[in-house]
């Protein structure tokens, strides 16, 4: 069969534009499998992960962080109470050491914005914290500095809450190497607190970390779901896109079908009265279009359909001209706000796209090649104007247009022929 | 699901959260709780039992502690407190139907109620010694309240009543015990609370936290799944109509491709016959520049509708071609049937009797048609093939007078394809591109207009 001329120009079926998002979901679901139990994603989801959750989490750390500056500074009443000969070191620490220290984490963290170094500035503070308050309890002499190390459940818990799991970790074993240092350095009179304490301490790890842990994974899963609604909201809205432009496109061609195109006739006409602008309306009919079909066959009919209807809408420069397809090989533009030296243009640039196009057409009396014939009417729309008569006008000017030898533009306002002898028309 | 058609989606998505109450719309709650309703009994069980463990073997520290206090603290811990919780287990465990058909409410409140009855427990031990440890003791409702915000993950409103509980029960306790009459009493007793009360605040913080994430998640996956029907539908939906034309309601010219190319290939195993017409509504351009489009139109469903009924009941299927053309897919079916067929059709419009005076063909609207028969692959004819010899057909249905039929045949020896030239007669048939007067719709089957 005969298809020269057609190659570069097939308009590509409707593509499946959600085809990408089973795979997408896939690789969701593959990483919410793979969660536990690391708490880890693949890279670039991580990547996205961090970015995403970054300044959520950043208030939150800096919030943490202010809190327990000051509870950390509240810890001087332990200070003065049970060990006072330290009081004087634990006010340095307590007043200035730690919150310049905490003060400069803060405002680097702001500045130096890598989700990664929020999340281990956290556990650094956690970690500050608990060095400082053993020093001022190695420092002192008091028999009760044993008792205060049930402070450190205080740091401990309070560093849980706030940084994320494995951060969080490295807070407790660091906290459990120094509970260790403190057993190992202080004095128990009682002989029975280090034993106790250490209970304590690994009571109070253990419950935190299972919540942290819980709490990240939740935190995750919860991202996960929320970037699925996401794919999901996407490809819902492309959903409702391709099943909106069913209803208004012509389905070969792509361009807009007879019901818009009467529609937005209408709709430019109602526009152009208000205001008494010019409205003109283009109508193009394939040459021969029959015997092209009978020629190269169906199929390729409708590529060429295809093409003109591209061909036609570049021609046209401004959005609000549209390209429509009334049926079989016509087409249709309507131009709102054209007056008829524009449309005409238009009209011949339109011919000229349609037979630049070259395509072989050797079963035409016209040309060797696929042209088309244009009508033109245009009106400066007033309050009588109806949509029907100038389709009627552009209707008769596209006659005119056949009648004169084809591959032509006629305007409604051009002078009628001299001869009229109409020529068979045959379809 | 029928809730999510109850509330459209832009209302549920707001009516989502009541921040920060920790609370859902009603339908919405009712369908949070009503999920985790097990998994939630499941996990008060698993870490009841490891709460119950934990809370027998702080005996050892007791023993370190209160030495004094022992005898109490077995009976508290093992007589009162043990027996109590394997009761709430025994029948959360054997009793899983009734207690679920309990309230959630009622779940979660007997579970924070048991870690304050936990603390009054070990308070109680405390007051039955004597030992100067008993103020540092109070440290030991520190992991009570960390178990109950954090592992057991009470509803936040019971954790910060069983914790606003524990801390009361703490201070009431600390003043009966009368600090001043030991060492550094009071600044023990300021401690502990200091202790407990923080620690009671930062895991209300993170139990927060918690059921927010929790519902942020089941809130995450229910509109999720919500979407994923939603476009699973949107789908099918889009599949069906692109395959429908939109005025007729009828398969559309990409549907009949598809059906025509499955049925060649079905054909071409089972070699039967099978039977391809096409139908042109007559000078319907003249009908719509006469009656308008809207006309047109009502006239194209009308005819859509009669040759639906018609062809249905052949068992073939019919397609809008585009425009005024039809197309019928006939499988199974010989030429003699096909001529009946195309016959009856052309009949069952012009009975409509939808008034076309612009028709040369009669006062009436009618149908041409143009039909291709044979076997799929014989003699090397394709799909494309047959509809070009229907659509030769209907040319000559049409140039012979209109409101009339004409069938084409294959294999005819003298088929040229490629040369498109006229089809000729195969001698062993009856004559294919039925011309003749006998093969032609009969104009007595027309009723006056």
């Amino acid at each position: 069969m005969a298809e020269q001329g057609l190659t570069g120009i097939e308009v590509s079926a409707a593509q499946d534009s959600t085809f990408g998002l089973d795979t997408k979901l896939d690789q969701i679901e593959r990483a919410s499998a793979r969660l536990i139990p690391w708490l880890r994603f693949p890279v670039d989801v991580e990547q996205a992960f961090q970015a995403s959750s970054q300044a959520k989490r950043l208030r939150l750390i800096t919030a943490a962080h202010a809190i327990g500056m000051v509870l950390y500074t509240g810890l001087l009443i332990s200070d003065a109470l049970l060990t006072p000969d330290v009081l004087e070191l634990g006010l340095i620490l307590r007043l200035l050491v730690f919150p310049a220290l905490i003060l400069t984490g803060l405002g680097l963290l702001h500045r130096w914005r890598s989700p990664a170094f929020h999340e281990w500035a956290v556990a650094l503070a956690g970690m500050m914290a608990m060095s400082l308050h053993a020093v001022s309890l190695l420092m002192t002499d008091s028999p009760l500095a044993m008792l205060r190390v049930v402070e450190t459940n205080l740091l401990v818990i309070f560093t849980c809450t706030v940084a994320r799991f494995w951060p969080a970790v490295t807070a407790c074993v660091f906290a459990i190497c120094l509970h260790g240092l403190e057993m190992w350095l202080l004095p128990d009179s009682s002989g029975v607190l280090k034993f106790c304490l250490s209970i304590l301490l690994l009571a109070s790890i253990v419950f935190t970390l299972y919540a942290n842990y819980r709490l990240e994974l939740d935190d995750r899963l919860a991202y996960l779901l929320g970037q699925r609604e996401n794919l999901l909201d996407e490809a819902l809205y492309i959903e409702h896109d391709r099943m909106a432009r069913l209803a208004t496109e012509d389905a070969l061609t792509g361009v807009a079908n007879r019901r818009s195109f009467e529609q937005y006739l209408q709709d430019s006409l109602m526009r152009a009265q208000a205001q008494g602008l010019w409205l003109s309306l283009i109508m193009v009919d394939i040459d021969h279009f029959k015997r092209y079909n009978d020629h190269h066959g169906h199929q390729a009919g409708d590529r060429c359909l295809k093409a003109v209807a591209r061909a036609i809408a570049a021609s046209m420069r401004r959005p609000v001209d549209v390209v429509a397809r009334l049926g079989g090989e016509e087409f249709a533009v309507v131009m709102p706000e054209a007056d008829p030296v524009a449309a005409r243009a238009a009209a011949e640039r339109v011919r000229q796209a349609v037979q630049t196009l070259s395509l072989s057409h050797p079963a035409s009396a016209t040309l060797p090649v696929v042209t088309i014939s244009v009508g033109v009417a245009s009106e400066q729309v007033d309050a009588s104007s109806d949509a029907s008569a100038l389709l009627h006008q552009a209707d008769e000017a596209l006659y005119r247009a056949k009648e004169r030898g084809r591959n032509q533009v006629v305007a409604a306002t051009d002078p009628p022929d001299v001869h009229t002898v109409p020529l068979a028309v045959s379809h | 699901m029928d809730d999510h058609t109850a509330l459209s989606w832009w209302a549920y998505r707001s009516l989502a959260w009541r921040l920060p109450r920790l609370q859902f719309a009603p339908v919405l709650e009712q369908r949070f709780q009503r999920s985790r309703h097990e998994a939630r009994l499941r996990h008060f069980l698993i870490s009841g039992v490891v709460a119950l463990v934990v809370f027998i073997a702080f005996l050892l520290t007791d023993r370190l502690m209160v030495p004094d206090a022992m005898d109490l603290a077995l009976r508290l811990r093992l007589g009162v407190f043990t027996p109590f919780a394997l009761t709430l287990l025994f029948m959360g465990a054997f009793l899983r139907r009734f207690v679920l058909s309990l309230s959630v409410f009622f779940l979660e409140a007997l579970v924070a109620l048991s870690g304050v009855f936990a603390a009054a427990c070990l308070i109680a031990i405390l007051h039955g010694s004597s030992s100067h440890l008993s103020l540092l003791y109070h440290a030991g409702l520190m992991p009570i309240v960390v178990y109950g915000n954090l592992v057991q993950r009470f509803k936040f409103a019971w954790a910060l009543l069983s914790s606003g509980a524990i801390c009361g029960l703490m201070i009431i306790s600390l003043w009966a015990l009368d600090p001043g009459r030991f060492p550094h009493g009071v600044a023990i007793a300021l401690l502990m609370v200091m202790l407990v009360a923080m620690v009671s605040a930062y895991t209300l913080f993170m139990n927060y936290r918690l059921e927010l994430e929790e519902r942020r998640r089941f809130l995450g996956f229910d509109r999720a799944s919500f979407l994923r029907q939603e476009v699973e539908r949107s789908r099918a939906d889009f599949a069906a109509k692109s395959r429908q034309d939109v005025l007729t309601s009828l398969p559309n010219r990409r549907c009949f491709d598809e059906g025509l190319s499955l049925a060649w290939k079905q054909h071409d195993e089972r070699a039967r016959t099978l039977c391809l017409l096409l139908l042109d509504v007559d000078h319907f351009k003249a009908f719509n520049d006469r009656y308008g489009h809207p006309a047109g139109d009502q006239c194209l469903k009308l005819v859509a509708q009669a040759l639906s009924e018609c062809v249905k009941k052949e068992g073939g299927t019919l397609a809008r071609w585009g425009g005024e053309e039809f197309a019928v897919l006939l499988p199974g079916v010989r030429q003699a049937e096909a001529e009946r067929i195309a016959g009856r059709l052309c009949q069952v419009v012009s009975t409509l009797g939808l008034r076309h005076e612009a028709s040369s063909a009669a006062g009436v609207v009618t149908i041409s048609a143009g039909g291709a028969c044979g076997v799929p692959e014989v003699a090397g004819v394709t799909s494309t093939d047959a509809l070009w010899l229907a659509d030769q057909a209907l040319y000559r249905a049409k140039t012979e007078g209109r409101n009339r039929w004409a069938l084409q045949v294959w294999p005819a020896p003298t088929i040229n394809l490629s040369a498109r030239t006229a089809v000729q007669t195969p001698a062993h048939q009856a004559p294919p591109s039925a011309i003749e007067p006998e093969a032609t719709c009969p104009a007595n089957a027309r009723p006056s207009a």
